[in-house]
């Protein structure tokens, strides 16, 4: 490489560099040095898989079905709390409060692409046997309600969709089971199904 | 001065620039091993890169339901449980064979391998602190019943955390439907403390600590269960184990 001999003559117009200019070639070397640095790291091969989205728009109908079916338990118990008091009422309000709290969070999610957030209530008979007589229909509808979000999941995309939902099934889950063993005093009716 | 052929505006940006130069080279350069030195520092070996995939997640499930049999068949915690706890225990055992064996049939199904110990950091911080203290409790059946409440919650849990890592959306939903037995063996558990229905409903004592219950939160929490246990000290405190879901470095990988 040939070397060439530069001569300048420095004047107040043409020069270039002032003290700020120079700080702030500085730093801008500082940050090629540091970019440079950052380069050579990332010559590792990238990980090649696709991380799952957090929020998808494929997933709108499958949580809007969700919210039906909350809606619906919310309305099942609002019937239901009619036929006890004291402490059985207590917690048909406390498991009555979880449904509403599931029909805010899945339309809250949703915003503006939530659809209904009422419905129907679901069928229970009612014989009179008090809380005794109703928990164990409500613990079958609470099952129901806990497999139709594990089947949901079977096609929601979004990650937040999916451990929202997810947070929700283990506590309809207790739902089942709490009513079942304070109906009737017993963990025998938890063995079924294995 | 007037001729002078180095001004210090000239020598500031010749400086500075021969400055940048040099942090550039020294950047691009490879480490000089030339200083003096005594001795040869043995060669860094990096750890091996672990993936958290799904059959991870399989894997440590599995490990996490092995624990929890290995932990309700016990013979100290069979042996301080009331005889309700214990027919109830011998459900919950059945529950996580269950759990085992599907668990065993999608792990085989994707071609991985199965894990048949108990997850092993989870069974040193957790169980066995736990049945070391229920050991020599005064209230040992009263302290099986709080373990088994927060271990059934963390199984459960597990399956929930788990979620948020898993890729496939129909292993996700796989995972959960394990997490309902569990879930409900941790309610069922809260019963037996606090029963009849004034359990099911949260509580505080006359100290305003938190009673168990079958219904603690609306939402499935993923925060530490903490398990209070054992005989008091001199000062009235009990051993504490905050159990915790799994996490990266108790993955079976």
């Amino acid at each position: 490489m040939p070397l060439v001999d530069t001569h300048s003559v420095e004047t107040a117009e043409s020069a270039p560099t002032s003290r700020r200019a120079l700080l702030a070639s500085l730093i801008a070397a500082g940050a090629t040095v540091a970019v440079a640095g950052r380069a050579s790291a990332a010559d590792e091969p990238a990980p090649t898989t696709t991380a799952p989205p957090l929020h998808s728009d494929a997933d709108v109908a499958t949580l809007n079905s969700l919210i039906t079916r909350e809606a619906a338990m919310v309305a099942t118990y609002e019937d239901a709390k009619g036929n006890v008091s004291g402490d059985d009422l207590a917690v048909l309000e406390l498991i009555e409060a979880h449904h509403k709290a599931y029909v805010q969070a899945l339309s809250g999610y949703l915003g503006r692409k939530a659809g209904a957030t009422t419905a129907p209530a679901l069928m229970f008979t009612f014989n009179g046997g008090g809380y005794s007589n109703l928990a164990p229909q409500l613990a079958a509808l609470e099952s129901a309600t806990a497999a139709a979000h594990i089947d949901a999941l079977k096609t929601i995309q979004g990650l937040d969709a999916a451990t929202l939902v997810a947070s929700i099934i283990t506590v309809e889950a207790r739902h089942e089971a709490a009513l079942l063993v304070s109906a009737s005093g017993s963990v025998a009716g938890l063995a079924s199904g294995f | 001065m007037k001729n002078s052929i180095v001004s210090r505006r000239a020598l500031l940006v010749n400086g500075g620039t021969a400055a940048a130069a040099g942090v550039i080279l020294a950047a691009c350069g490879s480490p000089d091993p030339g200083l003096g030195r005594i001795g040869e520092a043995p060669v860094a070996t990096a750890l091996p890169e672990a993936h958290v995939s799904d059959d991870v997640l399989l894997r440590t499930a599995q490990s996490v339901e092995t624990l929890a049999v290995e932990a309700l068949t016990d013979p100290t915690i069979t042996g301080a449980a009331s005889a309700d706890a214990k027919a109830a225990m011998e459900i919950f055992v059945r529950g996580h064979k269950s759990n085992l064996a599907a668990l065993a049939s999608v792990i085989e199904g994707r071609g991985a391998e199965s894990v048949t110990e108990p997850n092993t950091k989870m069974m040193t911080n957790y169980v066995s602190k736990a049945v070391a203290a229920i050991k020599e409790s005064d209230d040992a059946s009263g302290d099986v019943l709080v373990f088994v409440n927060a271990l059934e919650g963390i199984v459960g849990a597990t399956y929930q955390a788990f979620v948020a890592w898993t890729n496939d959306p129909a292993l996700r939903s796989a995972m959960m439907s394990l997490s309902v037995g569990p879930s409900k063996f941790s309610a069922a558990t809260a019963l037996l403390i606090r029963t009849g229905v004034k359990g099911v409903v949260p509580a505080v004592d006359d100290a305003g600590a938190e009673l168990p219950a079958g219904l603690p939160d609306a939402f499935g929490p993923l925060t530490s269960f903490p398990v209070v246990v054992g005989k008091p000290n001199e000062d009235g405190a009990r051993v504490t184990i905050l159990m915790e879901t799994p996490s990266l470095n108790s993955l079976e990988y």
